[in-house]
């Protein structure tokens, strides 16, 4: 048996708890049942099915999510996690066993309130839908795992102890991002079009649903999405604890996440409405996937920047052994967002194609100013991604200061700040062309090619010098 | 046994360790002293493959702690500081899991604890829940669980801290017997007090670096060999010093009736010592040899020029920053 996952058992299972959680859980269905039989309606298996439900929900989207973040925690706070890091455990199982073990109580009670909620109503066709409820636990719990794994190793990056605050906000902003890339197509408005998992969890189920030409349930959508998401939160979890036991970790995985994102988001788009390659709508569908993908790969580049411990050791590191040409040693030091940059470069060169191609195809149907699509030229684009290079270069630049236990903060603040003086500056200039040098814009787009290169090449020239710097002796 | 070449350590704001380098040969019982902040603790975690230097190279056993991290976890056990146990479980789930997690295979452990259990003698008390143990038989279940794989290198990160003297004397003992049974041991300690009876070699760091002649003989290796001895008498004359000079004897230093005189190696040396003393008229009132003490040689190896000759910085140091128990 995994050792991990035995010692989590001894410790969850105690005799002692398992007395408790049963006096507990009797008590909620006692009580459910007590409480219909005094309502006007009285209906015992109605209200067992609603208990049912309640105690799945707390059991495994709140106790089991705060124990698997809390496996890890706990070791760190009492002291264990040294030993732990020391063992001869393989860093899987050692994911493995604190996820099953530490929430092993909780899905006792959790999967015992899922098959009562399921029993009450064996007429219903609730298949995909009870399934995905246990993947979305499962997804929630690696999340957990996985947000404390980074917090962790954040913290020991910038010399402080992780806490809890700073993990379950990381894991509430993952959360956040997650719904973002599998619905950001309701956010874009009428513009996407776009299907998403987050459209299935927020606004119901029952319509069919396409992904790159298949059609698919919705629900069952959801379960398999759910299904991929947690595996990769699992793989992500995994990776860090090979990387807490001292382990490298080279950047196929997080290569191999990064076009799985564009696969999975580039599917969501609207289908094509047209195959001929000169109409527009063929186009029009294939700009809106590519832009797509741009867009949740630049949103990316922007989380990998944060993720990564503010490292100096390591960054100078990977850029003293790639100098020497010692690539494979350099290879396992990759930051994240080297990657994630070059998968967002080459997404916006593809979107920039086809934002070329649709006014090429807009100009020969004789609509010489490109529909509403003029401000969209592949210079736009590209320059684009130079601004995105600047802020990323700013979340370094701040991250990498002087007080690196308020870089992620001081980061934020810095990115508002650049973004505010930019539009007030823009403000300002009116329709002067040098405002094309704050911001991408359609119109003169090379100025803004050309200022966002500069920019990027200032911004990360000074977060540079402040990852060389030399270390001060210890006072 | 290690091999610690050039390590630098950089903590974000500050670099804990400048270049350190030196050898532990195989066998011995390092104390690794010097004062709170030197860089004692951040070295232990380097050499346990916990830590990854930002130059330098480590090597446990021949194994690299950057190219093998994990081949170093296995060879060795290592007790930080400040440990932690789980309260909740029993002595022999805490030795159970400490075995299987360090890879002993599970038909195995059940002997394996047992081994651990009376290495540190808690063999007694398997059915205890470990947040029920006293502060002393906590920090003997942590050596336990440290041990409980038959590690050939072992480090000990201030393992008497907090400990009452009876504790303390079991904790040497213990130590005592592993060295005896072949384990190589680093322990660290600002308290030169405790790592007396069992030190063989010693080393010094301050200020994040190597302090004095780096690994150098001391404590329980000097024990064996009697350097000097120290004679007192009754009604000295007021020429001791010349006196003793005058037979012959290598006197080190003469303090009122007291003086401590240089002897040779062999079993003989110190009667022939003595006998000079007695036929020379001399009133001996006591004869006690005096063996290097752990302060005597952190004292010595503390005013010895550094490596970059700022031995006065380094006796500036020690008496800005005393060690605890030695100097004071």
């Amino acid at each position: 048996m995994n050792p991990e996952l035995q010692r989590n058992v001894w410790l969850e299972t105690s005799p002692r708890r398992l007395a408790w959680v049963a006096v507990a859980v009797a008590l909620v269905y006692g009580s459910a049942v007590l409480l219909a039989q005094l309502s006007s309606r009285p209906d015992a298996l109605a209200a067992m099915g609603t208990a049912g439900g309640l105690m799945f929900f707390c059991s495994a989207y709140v106790w089991g999510v705060r124990n698997a973040g809390q496996s890890v925690m706990v070791e760190i706070s009492q002291r264990t996690w040294d030993f732990q890091r020391l063992s001869a455990i393989s860093p899987w199982a050692m994911t493995w066993g604190k996820l099953v073990g530490a929430t092993s109580l909780a899905w006792i009670v959790a999967l015992a309130g899922w098959v009562v909620s399921a029993a009450v109503r064996p007429g219903e066709n609730l298949g995909p839908t009870l399934f995905s409820a246990l993947a979305v636990a499962i997804l929630l719990q690696a999340m957990a795992l996985w947000a404390t794994l980074v917090g962790v190793r954040k913290a020991r990056a910038e010399g402080r102890v992780p806490s809890l605050r700073s993990v379950v906000g990381g894991f509430l902003l993952a959360l956040f991002g997650l719904w973002l890339i599998s619905s950001f197509g309701r956010l874009l408005g009428d513009v996407g079009h776009f299907n998403g998992l987050g459209s299935v969890w927020l606004w119901g189920r029952g319509v069919s649903m396409g992904w790159w030409g298949v059609s698919l349930p919705v629900d069952v959508f959801a379960l398999l999405s759910t299904l991929a998401f947690a595996a990769w939160a699992l793989v992500g979890a995994w990776r860090l604890m090979r990387l807490e036991m001292q382990m490298r970790n080279t950047p196929w995985i997080w290569i191999a996440f990064l076009i799985f994102l564009a696969v999975y988001v580039g599917g969501l788009a609207p289908p094509r409405l047209s195959v001929d390659p000169q109409a527009v709508e063929l186009h029009l569908s294939e700009l809106l996937r590519s832009g797509g993908v741009a867009l949740v790969l630049g949103l990316t580049l922007y989380a990998a920047a944060f993720v990564e411990p503010a490292d100096r050791v390591r960054l100078r590191r990977f850029v003293e052994t790639a100098r020497r040409g010692q690539f494979k040693t350099a290879l396992d030091l990759t930051p994240l967002i080297l990657p994630a940059a070059a998968a967002g470069l080459i997404a916006a060169v593809v979107f920039a194609t086809w934002a070329g191609g649709v006014h090429t195809a807009i100009q020969r149907q004789g609509e010489l100013n490109g529909g509403g699509l003029a401000w969209l030229s592949p210079v736009t684009v590209l320059a684009g991604f130079a601004f995105v290079l600047r802020d990323v270069g700013v979340v370094f630049f701040f991250r990498f200061g002087p007080r690196p236990r308020r870089g992620d903060f001081s980061a934020v603040v810095g990115l508002v700040l650049v973004h505010l003086v930019s539009h007030a500056l823009a403000a300002a200039l009116g329709d002067n062309p040098a405002r094309a040098a704050l911001w991408p814009m359609g119109a003169h787009a090379e100025i803004s090619l050309i200022s966002g290169l500069i920019q990027a090449a200032v911004v990360w020239w000074l977060a540079w010098r402040r990852v060389g710097a030399p270390e001060r002796p210890a006072d | 046994m290690i091999t610690v070449q050039d390590v630098v350590f950089d903590y974000p704001s500050s670099r804990a360790l400048h270049g350190v380098g030196f050898e532990v040969p195989s066998g011995v019982v390092l104390a690794l002293v010097g004062p709170n902040g030197a860089g004692k603790s951040t070295l232990m975690r380097c050499m346990a493959a916990l830590e990854t230097p930002t130059e330098g190279r480590i090597a446990v056993a021949g194994l690299d702690t950057q190219e093998d991290p994990r081949g170093v976890h296995a060879l060795l056990g290592y007790l930080p500081d400040f440990f932690g146990l789980y309260d909740e479980l029993t002595v022999r789930q805490s030795l159970t899991y400490a075995a299987r997690s360090r890879g002993v295979e599970a038909a195995r452990t059940a002997q394996a604890v047992e081994t651990a259990a009376a290495r540190v003698q808690l063999h007694d008390r398997l059915g205890a829940r470990a947040g029920e143990l006293s502060r002393g038989l906590r920090q003997r279940l942590a050596i336990a669980q440290t041990i409980v794989h038959a590690p050939r290198v072992l480090l000990l990160d201030e393992p008497a801290a907090g400990l009452d003297p009876e504790a303390r004397r079991s904790l040497s003992e213990l130590i005592t017997r592993l060295a005896r049974e072949g384990m190589t041991i680093v322990v660290s300690s600002h308290i030169l007090a405790e790592l007396e009876d069992y030190s063989t070699r010693m080393l010094m760091i301050r200020d994040g670096r190597v302090a004095g002649g780096g690994v150098v003989e001391a404590g329980a290796a000097t024990q064996a060999e009697t350097a000097a001895v120290a004679a007192t008498f009754a009604d000295p004359p007021a020429d001791l010093a010349a006196r003793l000079a005058g037979l012959g004897l290598d006197v080190r230093h003469v303090e009122g009736g007291e003086a401590h005189i240089a002897v040779g190696d062999g079993d003989k040396a110190e009667t022939e010592v003595l006998a000079k003393l007695v036929a020379a008229g001399l009133a001996v009132r006591s004869f006690t040899p005096v063996r290097r003490t752990l302060e005597q040689a952190y004292l010595e190896e503390a005013g010895r020029p550094k490596a970059s000759g700022e031995a006065s910085a380094a006796k500036k140091a020690a008496a800005k920053n005393p060690v605890e128990g030695g100097v004071a």
